[in-house]
């Protein structure tokens, strides 16, 4: 990994005013929440933080010609995608867990106190569940140019969705269950409950998905055919 | 001319071997439990249900009744069970705190439901599942909760309704 390529990721994004307006947004709505609810939804979660910092991860630098340049460095292809992913995981978890905390600590303040193992559980989630939704925007962005990754995301979350809702509606396990695994391969969650039935099942395959996720954009890069010629 | 490089080592274009390596073994393994353990799917529930007949002789001043009311093709519902009831500490927490009644409509399976289903419905106004509503021992207090807002605010919020019902159960002008 490439901790330049990290950096430079990140210092993009903070100079992006709608990017830092959402995630202002994405931070502050769920703690709101907890202080006048006392409910705990969307604290930690790093979904759409995740989506916000690394959309167009590489598809930008693939539209806007930062690419070619990127890779006339001694960079390798599979160290580039790497250290996005790393990039977006390790930020988005970060202001996750800093918002669990916070969240806990006005739970708290307000007499809902959650205990140390539901917070380590949470906080757990949160990490894992950063790194599966970065290894699933490397790849999308990876296959489209520009923020088309977006487009990708609300395909496959959105027919996901819709399949698993008709084969339950209509009573068809097969095509529910195909709804199921599209949603959460867009929408990766580490569930770590472990001890559960289906729980060792559930950790398999987010890490299978986050395996095949980086595994196919390194692969999807390297074939990518870049032109060095100007207009 | 588009550059062309080869993918041998040393390239800076060869391929994840270790990466696709393990890839595909976490995906053999993913699809072998999958088939492993499907047979063993439906019996995840841990919370001590109690029958509907029994539940108001089972509730107690600090005790009281929780019905859950689902359906089979309810999504949330699913979830719900999934996240809650199959979790050992807090299926043990809902059957500690309260006399748990699962209260399952049957309306699009078979046409209609048992008659005691349709009776606790139309008490509680049931319009939506899952709806979780929790009643003192004497019936004449009650909370209710509709939807599910994920594993953590419900055991908050189911608290929170136990304490309301409590209090307005003890309370000198109830």
């Amino acid at each position: 990994m490439n901790g330049a390529l990290m950096v430079a990721l990140l210092r993009q994004r903070m100079t992006s005013p709608v990017r830092v307006v959402l995630l202002v947004f994405l931070f502050g709505f769920p703690l709101l929440g907890a202080w006048a609810m006392q409910s705990a939804r969307g604290l930690g979660d790093p979904f759409m933080i995740a989506l916000v910092l690394g959309a167009g991860a590489i598809g930008q630098d693939l539209s806007s010609g930062v690419l070619q340049l990127t890779f006339a460095r001694p960079v390798s292809r599979s160290s580039y995608v790497l250290s996005k992913w790393a990039a977006i995981a390790l930020a988005s978890a970060g202001i996750a867990l800093v918002q669990l905390a916070l969240g806990f600590l006005l739970l708290s303040s307000r007499g809902e106190p959650m205990t140390a193992s539901a917070l380590a559980r949470s906080a757990g989630e949160t990490v894992a569940s950063a790194a599966g939704v970065g290894g699933v925007i490397v790849l999308f962005s990876s296959l489209l140019p520009g923020l088309g990754d977006l487009a990708l995301f609300l395909l496959l979350g959105l027919g996901g969705s819709l399949m698993g809702f008709l084969g339950q509606a209509r009573t068809l396990p097969t095509l529910a269950k195909i709804g199921q695994e599209m949603s959460s391969f867009a929408v990766p969650h580490a569930d770590l409950s472990l001890g559960s039935p289906g729980s060792v099942y559930a950790l398999v395959a987010f890490a299978s998905n986050l395996a095949l996720a980086l595994a196919l954009a390194i692969v999807v890069l390297n074939r990518r055919e870049l032109s060095y010629a100007s207009d | 001319m588009p550059a062309t490089e080869g993918r041998g080592a040393g390239s800076s274009r060869r391929d994840p071997a270790v990466l696709l390596v393990i890839a595909g073994i976490l995906l053999v393994a993913r699809v072998a439990l999958g088939l492993y353990q499907k047979p063993a799917a439906p019996s995840a529930d841990l919370v001590e249900w109690h029958p509907i007949a029994g539940a108001e002789a089972e509730a107690g001043r600090n005790r009281p009744i929780l019905y859950d009311f689902s359906a089979d093709w309810c999504g949330p519902c699913q979830a719900m069970e999934r996240d809650v009831f199959s979790d050992r500490r807090q299926a043990q927490t809902l059957s500690q705190l309260f006399v748990p009644v699962h209260v399952v409509d049957r309306q699009r399976e078979q046409g209609r439901n048992p008659p005691e289903v349709t009776a606790l419905q139309d008490r509680f106004g049931i319009s939506a599942f899952p709806t979780l509503v929790v009643v003192s021992a004497d019936g004449r207090q009650h909370e209710s909760i509709t939807g599910y807002p994920g594993a953590m605010a419900l055991m908050a919020r189911l608290q929170q309704a136990r304490m309301a019902v409590l209090e307005r159960a003890a309370s000198p002008a109830h």
